[in-house]
């Protein structure tokens, strides 16, 4: 305890001297969260909205996802193929109901839809939003921010819809969805005779690659052209399709953190250099050498600490205020993802740098002359 | 002759050759010399400081180069005072003297009755709470003595203690040392080329360079 306030005391008295590490490290643990999260978290909100076990045809080459146009009329020319046990159509589409507030739509064929999706809900309820072709299911999230009643009307950005049921799925992107009728939904965001992705159900997954590749080889006269992969791998080409956004994130993170540590290890030295002196008192005062050299390492790492979880921390308050889709935010909480990476690397490398520090220091803390 | 605190015995060590030395329980011992004569290497060759080429040092009949927790028994037998430097500057002058004690676990009212004490003897009750930077030279000094006496060790070493004071202030350094050591029996061996020390010492030696 007495290394621990000697420690916090040293930091606190010499405030002056430890301000600019400190405040250049929250700096560096904010933009080194944030980046983190965004390169970790840009593309887990799609990932999670999609399948291994199911393959996704949609067109290629688009900017988004969701601009994908994929003609309904396909659909029944992939139905023949060999090792396809069923097929459906899904339009989404993203709707923004408040400032930086959004949501995700779907529409989809209700007989179909829940044989694909794993959706917890009641037989009443699922039977009564097939037969509402203007009937909506919705997301537990998005039951929970509207506070809408089952066999309520409402009217959300000039659509009118019935909700007629709450589902929940464990692919927590969903819950924060509407789900509409796919015809309803086609003529509310005008894309009459187009899906955003065709979703096939195979006989196995050892087929995957067959079928990808035949249904690819069938519409080679779309002028854009048409991919088949893994509903996972299509609705978390999000990040693949904003260029090399996501490369660049971790590249910039990589390098943030590189600087991150650089600046903690020579901020530990910067910090402990020229102490030979207290090394020198605190010997002649009897603290052992494992107690001298605790000092010296808790010192820094406490000051680490400090500013390292301030520097989440800004980075937590900011995450969020970020906008949500379908109450998801793009970014996974930076706090959740740093502690773990920096602290192990915080430590590690103070590991090092510290003992040749306080190494260096009580040698030259021999002999009573001062020089 | 009275009770032996340290024996210095046939002591070889670069510049020093076949040193021999007694010093009593009570003594104010000055060894005067000039710079580069040694004093320095013997009173590091004292608190172990140093490798021991040749002779023997004991305190209190101990050959100190034989204590295995050297650090921990210099603590309680040994106390410092250095040239200048010799506090803490995060530490306010009641933490620095509370320093030693805090490495032996003394309980924590003990600690605050026998660094009260010891800032007392020194003239200093009043200014327990005052940083380094905010006491003068000789004051830092008084510190560092208080902080010495405070623990009540065999010894109190000194290497230049007055080297950076003006001539009023060593005066009253070495009057306050003097005193001490009358009233309290601590042993003082002071190393320094201040020849005013002879004023407060029982036993002077003066090594040539």
């Amino acid at each position: 305890m007495v290394i621990f306030k000697l420690a916090f005391n040293n930091i606190k008295r010499n405030l002056k001297f430890y301000a600019p590490f400190l405040l250049i490290l929250i700096v560096f643990s904010f933009v080194f969260s944030t980046l983190l999260a965004l390169s970790l978290g840009s593309s887990q909100i799609y990932k999670k909205s999609g399948s291994e076990e199911l393959l996704a045809v949609f067109e290629s080459n688009r900017a988004c996802v969701m601009a994908s146009l994929v003609p309904e009329v396909y659909k029944s020319r992939i139905e023949g193929l060999p090792h396809i046990e069923d097929i459906t159509g899904e339009v989404r589409h993203i709707i923004v109901y408040a400032p930086k507030k959004s949501l995700t739509i779907a529409g989809v064929e209700p007989h179909k839809f829940r044989d694909f999706k794993d959706i917890e809900i009641s037989d009443a309820e699922y039977e009564d939003f097939k037969k509402d072709p203007h009937g909506v299911i919705i997301g537990k999230k998005v039951q929970r921010l509207f506070k809408w009643k089952i066999g309520e009307s409402v009217t959300l950005q000039r659509m009118n819809f019935n909700t007629r049921g709450v589902f929940k799925l464990p692919l927590s992107v969903y819950n924060g969805m509407i789900i509409f009728h796919k015809e309803y939904m086609q003529k509310l965001v005008k894309k009459e005779g187009y899906f955003t992705a065709i979703t096939i159900k195979i006989d196995s997954p050892e087929n995957k690659t067959e079928v990808s590749k035949t249904v690819e080889q069938l519409f080679t006269d779309h002028p854009a052209g048409i991919s088949c992969k893994s509903e996972t791998e299509f609705w978390g080409m999000t990040e693949k399709q904003m260029g090399d956004f996501g490369k660049n994130m971790r590249t910039l993170t990589g390098l943030c953190s590189l600087l991150l540590f650089a600046l903690i290890a020579n901020g530990a030295a910067f910090c402990l250099k020229n102490r030979h002196n207290e090394i020198r008192i605190l010997r002649m005062a009897g603290f052992a050498r494992a107690k001298i050299f605790a000092l010296f390492f808790i010192e820094p790492v406490q000051a680490v600490l400090i500013s390292g979880i301030g520097g989440s921390l800004l980075a937590f308050i900011i995450w969020i205020k970020q906008p949500t889709i379908g109450g998801e935010h793009a970014i996974v909480p930076p706090v959740a993802v740093t502690p773990t990476i920096v602290i192990a690397s915080i430590f590690s490398i103070l590991f090092f740098a510290v003992i040749s520090v306080i190494l260096t220091a009580y040698k030259n803390s021999d002999g009573m002359k001062v020089k | 002759m009275g009770e032996l605190v340290l024996e210095i015995k046939d002591v070889s060590n670069g510049i020093l050759k076949d040193v021999n030395l007694e010093v009593e329980k009570g003594d104010f011992f000055v060894i005067l010399a000039p710079s580069g004569s040694g004093k320095s290497t013997l009173l590091n060759l004292i608190c172990r400081m140093e490798p021991l080429a040749s002779g023997k040092i004991l305190i209190n009949g101990v050959d100190i180069y034989n204590i295995s927790d050297f650090d921990k028994w210099k603590a309680a037998n040994i106390g410092y005072i250095y040239e200048e430097n010799n506090l803490i500057s995060t530490l306010t002058a009641y933490e620095n003297v509370e320093l030693p004690m805090l490495a032996a676990k003394v309980d924590k009212g003990k600690r605050h009755e026998r660094v009260l004490v010891a800032l007392e003897s020194v003239g200093l009750k009043e200014k327990g709470g005052f940083y380094p930077k905010k006491l003068r030279m000789e004051e830092k000094q008084r510190v560092a003595l208080a902080r010495t006496i405070a623990t009540e060790p065999a010894i109190i070493l000194a290497d230049e203690p007055t080297g950076k004071l003006k001539k009023e202030q060593t005066d009253s350094l070495i009057g306050l040392m003097g005193e001490l050591n009358k009233k309290t029996g601590n042993t003082f061996v002071v190393a320094s080329h201040d020849h005013s020390l002879k004023s407060a010492a029982s036993k002077v030696l003066e090594l040539s360079p």
